[in-house]
């Protein structure tokens, strides 16, 4: 931020006057100019449009191509001389040096040397100096305004009035308890009694109160306390010193207690402030996403602050565009443009900072010592009143926030690798599982068929054994198409490819279907079917419910001893049919009951003769939910697995023989 | 052509079509041929039949064939059986573990079976 000429301003009226300086001197040399303006912390207390002209001032010399310095400092004196000394120390090419002389320096211009007069003297030599006169005077915070006056309640005005009661029965009290004589000497206890209440009423009820205790005190003590007693002594010279000096004690007194009072107050706010900071970190420790925290700490953070908040995530390491919470903040440009600069420079940026003017909202970089968030920002109202805690509390949260960030992805990334270990092993694990049942079929069929083939040339096979090797390997290139059906099947369902044709049907059509196809498959095995669905239709996609029936089918005839029988019920009940095909095996261990349509789940992992078991039943299900329907599995009470396919049943009525009846 | 002749030969697969091929084609070279579907049917026979060939499949329903090998072997110290592993795992790892185990040959499924008979004869003579 270079540049040569510097225009210091505080919140003159006039300053107006300093900054066209600055302009014509930069319009007349062509060099670059900035404008150092330093606002007091209680200068927007009373007046906000001061304020706004203020801003707009510095947006019009922001215009002119002026660089901006906006610092919040309560002494601008200082300030500003601390910040030339900057430029010269950090190598600024600083030529001249624009700086008001305020014509009403007062008291403090008598004691201590006008501002001007001191950049002059210190900078004269290396650099330009313009004093220009500014008339009228900077609008200070009256005495009253410094003083943090309370409220003004009826509490004001009834506790002094209560105090100088109690102080005049506790003087009733000294006076009635010792000789007149005695009295007489001690009579300036009085005072102190009474000076007393004051303190207790501005400690208790601040500086307001307290004034109205001493006036009232010193009233009393002039009427009933000094002699002659119960008139009004003012007649006196010593009579009105005595007032005198009761008063200057009591107003002293009670301004300290005032204060005393004010800071307390203060230190409660800090303690309040700084609770709420560790409450950060406890309220969103039970937060598992980003989101949750933000929503809580947008809530409480702006019950703190007393002001909207947002939360500013940076989407990529440039900062070119964030995430803002709450989602629909809309920044003006100066704002988003302080955004940017706080996430590029990671510093506090926007309302009253370094070049913050014109800006409504601070901002301050959510950044843990290796992690960069963001922003953190809080609208300030324009009539807030700055503070110098107020960038400390802005950091502290920050810092507090980035660090429930942190805390947050940290936790989400270590998931999320496990997710991915998962996945991987799943993956894997798949291409095991399907170059497994892929394989085993076909080793079958090519060692039956090689054998069938050297062995007949050589003529040496009975045909009784010619025919079994050709059976098997007929059967075995039948379940590998099964198999290979399935994949296609799964990743068709999968991928949403799959279109269904759902009519009504009986039932018993593709069950008579799914034996025929695997008649050699249960060749051996004895099929109860019974039909308790009185002719119900059923609405279903015969083919895919044939599928259903064949993988669940299959599966009975795998994990049941050869020539055990499978009983397949047909059941119509109100609301629903089912199919139910129970097995006489041994069943499904019970803590793998909701794992068996997991697709690639294998009940025995090694078990190569139930090639594609886990995807038949993944499959099942996938076709039964597209359905409308479902698919479970229980253990029958008498032994072996009972699968139920449960198709819902919309108008349940209708027959198959009504419904051919009615539509010959 | 009657190779076998004399030998005894042991399978130990869970796949029924395997079994069935392998019976057919080495009792026909002359074996005298006992077939298992698990594990531990396949200890048992090693120790009753004292098999010179066992054709051994790694992914048995009970046990692993790998953990099972080095016990087939030892089942018959003097004259330890020939073992060949059939199987459809063909990873490096598995072949070495499984060489290191005591397998004398590697077949990885599926094989056709003149391979099978190469095999055998090979390590019988």
């Amino acid at each position: 931020m270079a540049f040569d000429i510097l225009v210091c301003i505080d919140g003159h009226p006039k300053s107006h006057l300093l900054v066209e300086a600055g302009l014509n001197r930069a319009r007349e040399t062509g060099l670059s100019w900035c404008v150092l303006y330093i606002e007091q912390p209680l200068e927007s207390v009373g007046s906000t449009s001061r304020r706004e002209a203020m801003m707009r001032l510095l947006d019009r010399a922001r215009d002119e191509g002026a660089l901006i310095a906006h610092l919040e400092e309560p002494d601008s004196g200082k300030a500003t001389l601390d910040y030339i000394r900057g430029c010269f120390a950090g190598g600024e090419p600083v030529g001249h040096i624009i700086v008001g002389q305020h014509s009403d320096t007062g008291l403090a211009g008598i004691l201590d040397r006008p501002l001007a007069e001191k950049i002059a003297r210190r900078y004269g030599r290396s650099a330009q100096v313009t004093i220009v006169p500014l008339e009228g005077h900077v609008v200070k915070p009256t005495l009253l305004e410094r003083l943090r006056l309370g409220p003004i309640t009826w509490m004001t005005f009834v506790a002094p009035v209560l105090a100088v009661f109690c102080a005049v029965m506790a003087a009733e009290a000294l006076k009635a308890s010792m000789p007149l004589i005695l009295y007489k000497i001690n009579n300036h206890n009085i005072s102190l009694i009474f000076l007393l209440a004051c303190v207790i009423v501005a400690l208790r009820q601040g500086i307001v109160a307290a004034l109205v205790a001493s006036v009232l005190s010193s009233l009393v003590i002039n009427y009933a306390y000094v002699i002659p007693i119960y008139r009004f002594n003012i007649g006196s010279l010593t009579d009105i010193i005595n007032i005198a000096i009761f008063l200057i004690a009591a107003i002293t007194v009670s301004v300290l207690g005032g204060h005393v009072r004010a800071s307390a107050e203060g230190a409660r706010g800090r303690e309040q402030r700084s609770r709420a900071l560790y409450d950060i970190a406890r309220l969103t420790a039970d937060a598992d996403n980003v989101h949750q925290a933000l929503e809580i700490l947008d809530r409480e953070l702006s019950r703190l602050f007393g002001m909207d908040i947002g939360f500013f995530l940076a989407v990529d390491a440039e900062g070119s565009s964030f995430e803002k919470y709450p989602a629909g903040l809309v920044l003006p440009d100066k704002d988003r443009t302080a955004l940017e600069k706080c996430w590029a420079e990671n510093r506090g940026t926007g309302y009253g900072t370094l070049f913050g003017f014109g800006t409504s909202w601070r901002f301050e970089p959510m950044t843990t010592a290796d992690r960069h968030y963001g922003a953190f920002g809080v609208h300030v109202p324009l009539r807030f009143r700055l503070d110098p805690a107020f960038a400390k509390l802005m950091a502290g949260v920050a810092d507090q926030v980035a660090a429930t960030l942190e805390r947050i992805t940290l936790a989400n990334e270590m998931s999320e690798s496990r997710f991915r270990e998962e996945r991987e092993k799943l993956r894997s694990m798949l291409l095991s599982s399907v170059s497994h049942d892929l394989k085993t079929p076909l080793a079958s069929i090519i060692g039956s068929l090689s054998v069938l083939h050297s062995l007949r040339m050589a003529e040496r096979l009975t045909p009784e054994q010619a025919r079994t090797l050709t059976e098997t390997a007929l059967e075995e290139a039948q379940r590998l198409d099964s198999f290979i059906t399935n994949i296609l099947s799964m990743t068709r369902i999968e991928s949403g490819a799959v279109e269904f044709a759902i009519q009504a049907q009986d039932p018993e059509e593709p069950l008579g279907r799914v034996r025929k196809t695997m008649k050699t498959r249960l060749k051996g095995r004895e099929v109860n079917v019974s039909n308790e669905a009185n002719g119900r239709l059923v609405h279903m996609d015969s083919l895919m419910t044939g599928q259903v029936l064949q993988n669940v089918i299959d599966n009975a005839v795998k994990y049941s001893p050869d020539r055990t029988p499978i009983d397949i019920r047909l059941v119509a009940a109100e609301g629903f049919f089912e199919y139910r095909i129970r097995d006489h095996g041994p069943g499904i261990p019970d803590d793998k009951l909701d794992r068996v349509f997991d697709k690639y789940e294998r009940l025995n992992k090694s078990d190569s003769q139930v090639a594609g078991t886990g995807l038949g039943l993944a499959i099942a299900k996938s076709v039964m939910q597209a359905q409308g329907g479902d698919i479970i599995v229980t253990n029958h009470p008498d032994g072996g697995a009972e699968f139920v396919l449960i198709f819902p049943l919309a108008d349940g009525y209708a027959t198959s023989g009504a419904d051919t009846g009615g539509n010959p | 052509m009657n190779f076998l002749n004399d030998k005894t030969v042991l399978a130990i697969d869970d796949a029924p079509a395997i079994r069935t091929f392998l019976r057919i084609s080495l009792t026909i070279r002359g074996a005298e041929f006992y077939e298992a579907a698990t594990a531990r049917e396949g200890l048992d026979l090693c120790r009753t039949r004292t098999p010179d060939v066992v054709v051994l499949d790694l992914g048995l329903p009970d046990e692993d064939g790998l953990e099972i090998l080095p016990r087939i072997k030892a089942a018959r110290a003097d004259n330890p059986p020939i073992v060949v592993v059939l199987t459809v795992r063909d990873d490096r790892r598995t072949r070495e573990v499984a060489t290191e185990r005591g397998a004398d040959a590697f077949l990885t499924k599926p094989f056709e079976f003149d391979e099978l008979v190469d095999v055998i004869r090979e390590r019988l003579h």
